[in-house]
């Protein structure tokens, strides 16, 4: 017998499928792959690791484009899992539009000729479709179920609200139906608004005073008015569903005058907001650019991960991560893009839910490749 | 160590390893291995443990390892620095070759020593990235078990990772 047979006992030198799988635990998602090609016995320990040990948890993905044509674009996630920035290889399709994003992980160009858009964790598989009738900027795009809503926006020529059009991704068919409410007219923009989406609903808020509506795109309704009001003057609010919980994460100053981040949890029918944490301060600072504060922030949220960034300084973001029995992990990362490389670039921020499978499939081919960043 | 095993006199275990080599240890270093810690806490430890499953090389080191964080950590030191001291020694502790790495691991995991199984888990972890497949099987001394089919299936698709 050699000596590892002797130590390892019967396995004949290869280390225990139970050790194996805490090693796993400290392996990049990504390193993940190639070792679940190594033997068997390593291909089951990688799926158990990841079920029992250390799970995949939701990306942050930074898409950088350039302001300019050819709108030259990098990408780079976060994986909180790893803790460690990835750089993502060039995208599948050229985009030669500006990229947008209204929330979670839907990416969308928008032209006078077209609606392109993509919804898979890693925005890998895109389609182009007509565009909607009406020509607006900067409206608020989103999936709900199989129906992508295009809602408000500014338009040059009209001066009411612009109707809202909805295409079905089974059909293939553009619909229009009722407006957004009158209520909103004013900040029909998206830069104004915050939604969040479940698989039949689109919320919306308005960021400055919390009014919020739902919209449901197979019985084209809106909901009545409601105010997300958690009894405490909020400067910003944000939305987002974690999980299936409506959440929101408002901007708000103590009795002291201080800025503070909190976050509620949403009534979907009553619209009650019940506090469930606070960002300690250490974070609310990291957020505060040197001349003005903190003046509006964005937020990302998917599954129990909400990133919270400050929207004219994005150097920081910071996460929380919300544990089941009313625990929470706070911390925070430098964002990979340098300050300096934003002159010429624009951020646009989505946040993915990259399972070992879908990586599997990624990483497959050539074309899909991803390098860590330092 | 509290101070009332100061006031008496240190007491000695003997371990034993697998190729019959014993190994006198200080009670606070033999409590680190939580399987020991068992067995004197069971009154079982005499005359000498017989640990079936480590060979006398591995064992010296892990009563090295063991024998250091005990030191450093009733040593009186600030605990900013005694974290500093160990990290140094950990550090310098995993710069062996891979084989004796999977059988620290395996005999940490065996003998129940926290800290020094996950020190070994994330050292082999960090061993694990940026390697071939073929570089990994050899280094953990894996048998290759797939069908002969299925690896070529997997040397196509996944070519970046052989190369």
């Amino acid at each position: 017998m050699t000596r590892e047979d002797q130590v390892m006992g019967e396995n004949g030198g290869e280390i225990h499928g139970d050790i194996l799988e805490v090693i796993f635990s400290h392996v990049p998602l990504i390193d993940l792959v190639p070792a679940s090609h190594v033997s068997k016995s390593w291909r089951y320990a990688v799926t158990s690791s990841l079920s029992h040990f250390n799970k995949p948890k939701p990306w942050l993905i930074l898409h950088k484009q350039a302001t300019r044509y050819p709108y030259t674009t990098s990408r780079y996630a976060y994986d909180p899992r790893s803790h460690m920035w990835i750089k993502i290889s060039q995208p599948s399709i050229k985009y030669n539009l500006a990229l947008k994003s209204s929330n979670s992980n839907f990416l969308y160009m928008l032209s006078s000729t077209k609606l392109s858009f993509s919804f898979d964790p890693l925005n890998i598989s895109w389609s182009h479709v007509d565009p909607p009738l009406i020509w607006r900027t900067d409206p608020i795009v989103a999936k709900v179920g199989d129906s992508i809503v295009v809602v408000g926006g500014g338009s040059d020529y009209e001066d009411d609200p612009l109707p809202v059009e909805i295409y079905n991704t089974v059909t293939h068919a553009w619909d229009t139906c009722d407006t957004m409410p009158g209520n909103l007219k004013d900040s029909a923009a998206s830069t104004w608004l915050s939604i969040a989406t479940t698989n039949e609903k689109l919320f919306i808020t308005e960021k400055q005073s919390g009014l919020t509506y739902w919209f449901d795109p197979n019985t084209k309704c809106w909901s009545r008015p409601n105010k997300l009001d958690p009894n405490q003057h909020i400067s910003d609010h944000n939305i987002g569903t974690s999980n299936d919980d409506l959440i929101l994460v408002g901007l708000c100053k103590n009795d002291e005058n201080v800025e503070q981040v909190k976050i509620w949890k949403v009534d979907k029918e009553n619209f009650q907001c019940e506090e469930i944490v606070e960002m300690p301060l250490v974070y609310v600072d990291k957020l505060k650019s040197e001349s003005i504060g903190i003046s509006s922030i964005n937020v990302h949220v998917t599954g129990n991960f909400v990133y919270i960034y400050n929207q004219s300084e994005t150097e920081e973001v910071v996460v929380c991560e919300l544990i089941a029995n009313n625990d929470y992990r706070w911390w925070s990362i430098q964002n990979v893009v340098a300050h300096d490389e934003m002159i010429m670039n624009r951020l646009v921020f989505t946040c993915s839910r990259v399972g070992f499978d879908e990586l599997q499939r990624i990483m497959r081919s050539e074309n899909q490749r991803f390098e860590v960043e330092s | 160590m509290s101070s009332s095993t100061e006031l008496t006199e240190k007491k000695v275990f003997l371990l034993k390893s697998l190729d019959g080599v014993i190994f006198e240890v200080e009670e606070s270093v033999a409590v680190q291995l939580e399987v020991i810690r068992e067995l004197i806490e069971g009154d079982c430890a005499r005359p000498f443990i017989s640990l079936y499953n480590v060979t006398s090389e591995i064992l010296a080191l892990v009563i090295e390892y063991c024998k250091h964080h005990a030191e450093t950590c009733s040593g009186g030191t600030s605990a900013t620095i005694a974290d500093e001291d160990l990290k140094t020694f950990d550090n310098e502790f995993m710069n062996v070759d891979e084989n004796i790495l999977l059988e620290l691991c395996s005999a940490a995991d065996y003998l129940d020593i926290k800290s020094l199984f996950e020190l070994t888990c994330r050292t082999l972890a960090s061993l694990i990235k940026d390697r071939t497949i073929i570089e990994v099987r050899k280094m953990f001394n894996v048998e290759n078990d797939f069908s002969v089919v299925e690896e070529k299936a997997v040397r196509k698709e996944f070519a970046w990772a052989f190369k």
